[in-house]
């Protein structure tokens, strides 16, 4: 009886007024759709990390605060999300780097022209990062993609830009390492 | 200097990605999909967490919104919202501002106009349309009946006696060889006679106390006889008839 004097939310964990969702829909859809879609190189993809993203919110699987920069921490969401769906894919296929470079030729045969050239290094590229450790692909997008510098980055992260210019750093020579030669190779068939 | 050359390439292929152009649109039409999605997902699963067991204020109101707007809030609630959207200044605006913003999540790429006229430049068309198929329909009727493009050549031959010609103001002696306007009276006296020869050659003898006016249009000459008697020789009549109208008939030579 006491119940049904007090009316009772379903769900309490949303301490946000429901209203704010929708805002930050409105204000950050396109941020974080954009940053997705860079990290991994599908519109479709791009449109899944969004719904995850704003899904999560809703359900309240994350616990976020409007007062500390919603930009930020949508945009580290995206790349979070965006980066792990890479991941899966890549884990789901067991693609290593040999059957990425048989892939790469394989489509290099099929699509000769260089704009498809383009779009396959690319594809190297994302797919390699998204095989950097965690932290290290954050940093990489943020740095790479999204063109902050190293102390934005340290300050987003909440560790110092040395720390960051090392991460990078070694991020950078993994790449290299493993997919440097192809990169090589697709310029000399340019 | 390899290391160099693949830290080139690999900047190369960063700065590519970074640089790739999003079309706005597809992120429009994405984002609708989205939260079309989530608004659907919730409403369904019925784990809303947007939602509340009792509305208690205007903050439970709003909250409802875009599941009404998404169609998916029940009907009982829908006519709750709607109502008191019709009470509630804040939430009506809420409302409509949730519209706008669906709307223009909603907007497609901006159509192309299936007619490249004005409406201004249509309506002065169709009106100069119009007026130009009254004025073809009109043109018979104004070539029959107004003197237009016509003249009429009528002199008095002989007068004999006291012959006038009577205007709206004056009323002048007329003469031999008088020429008459089209529309002007000319009247005989008592034991006046005269004889007006019209351009075709007919002759019109009119008696004393006698007038008659003479009118021109493309349809012939027309007498107009008022009072009195005349004799009328018709000439053969080249383009239009001859005609004589008094006030109880009206008889036409071809």
């Amino acid at each position: 009886m006491q119940a049904a004097a007090k009316p009772l939310r379903l769900v309490t964990e949303v301490t946000e007024p429901p209203g704010e969702v929708e805002n930050l829909f409105r204000n950050h859809h396109a941020r974080v759709f954009r940053t997705a879609q860079r990290i991994t190189g599908s519109a479709a993809d791009a449109e899944d990390v969004l719904q995850t993203v704003f899904l999560r919110l809703v359900k309240g699987q994350e616990s976020y605060d409007l007062s500390q920069n919603p930009e930020a921490y949508l945009s580290r969401a995206a790349i979070n999300a965006s980066l792990d769906l890479l991941r899966s894919r890549t884990r789901a296929k067991s693609v290593n780097i040999d059957d990425v470079e048989s892939q790469a030729l394989a489509s290099k045969l099929m699509t000769p022209e260089a704009e498809h050239d383009e779009r396959e290094l690319q594809t190297l590229v994302r797919q390699a990062v998204a095989r950097l450790g965690k932290t290290a692909g954050e940093m990489f997008v943020m740095r790479y993609y999204e063109g902050l510098d190293n102390r934005e980055i340290a300050e987003a992260m909440n560790t110092s830009p040395l720390v960051v210019g090392v991460v990078l750093h070694r991020a950078r020579t993994k790449l290299r390492k493993e997919i440097g030669h192809y990169l090589e190779k697709h310029h000399e068939k340019q | 200097m390899k290391s160099n050359n693949e830290n080139e390439l690999l900047d190369k292929v960063v700065n590519s990605i970074r640089s790739e152009e999003i079309d706005s649109a597809s992120v429009s039409a994405a984002a609708d999909r989205v939260w079309a999605r989530i608004s659907a997902a919730n409403a369904v699963n019925g784990v809303n967490p947007l939602a509340v067991e009792h509305i208690e204020n205007c903050s439970d109101f709003q909250s409802l919104i875009p599941a009404y707007l998404s169609g998916n809030l029940s009907e009982a609630r829908s006519l709750l919202l709607v109502d008191h959207t019709h009470e509630c200044i804040p939430c009506r605006k809420a409302m409509n501002d949730a519209r706008k913003r669906r709307q223009g999540i909603h907007a497609a790429p901006a159509k192309t106009k299936r007619y490249s006229l004005q409406p201004v430049v249509m309506r002065w068309g169709i009106a100069a349309a119009l007026v130009i198929g009254f004025g073809l329909l009109a043109l018979p009727f104004i070539q029959n009946y107004l003197p237009f493009g016509t003249k009429l050549e009528a002199t008095v031959q002989a007068a004999e006696g006291q012959v006038y010609q009577v205007a709206d103001t004056s009323t002048t002696a007329v003469g031999t060889g008088s020429k008459l306007q089209s529309g002007e009276s000319i009247r005989t006296a008592r034991d006046a006679r005269a004889v007006v020869g019209l351009g075709d050659g007919s002759l019109i003898e009119m008696k004393d106390r006698s007038e008659l006016y003479l009118t021109r249009t493309r349809q012939g000459t027309t007498i107009h006889l008022t009072r009195g008697n005349i004799v009328v020789e018709a000439a053969k009549q080249r383009s239009g008839q001859l005609f004589v109208e008094t006030g109880d008939s009206l008889v036409s030579v071809r």
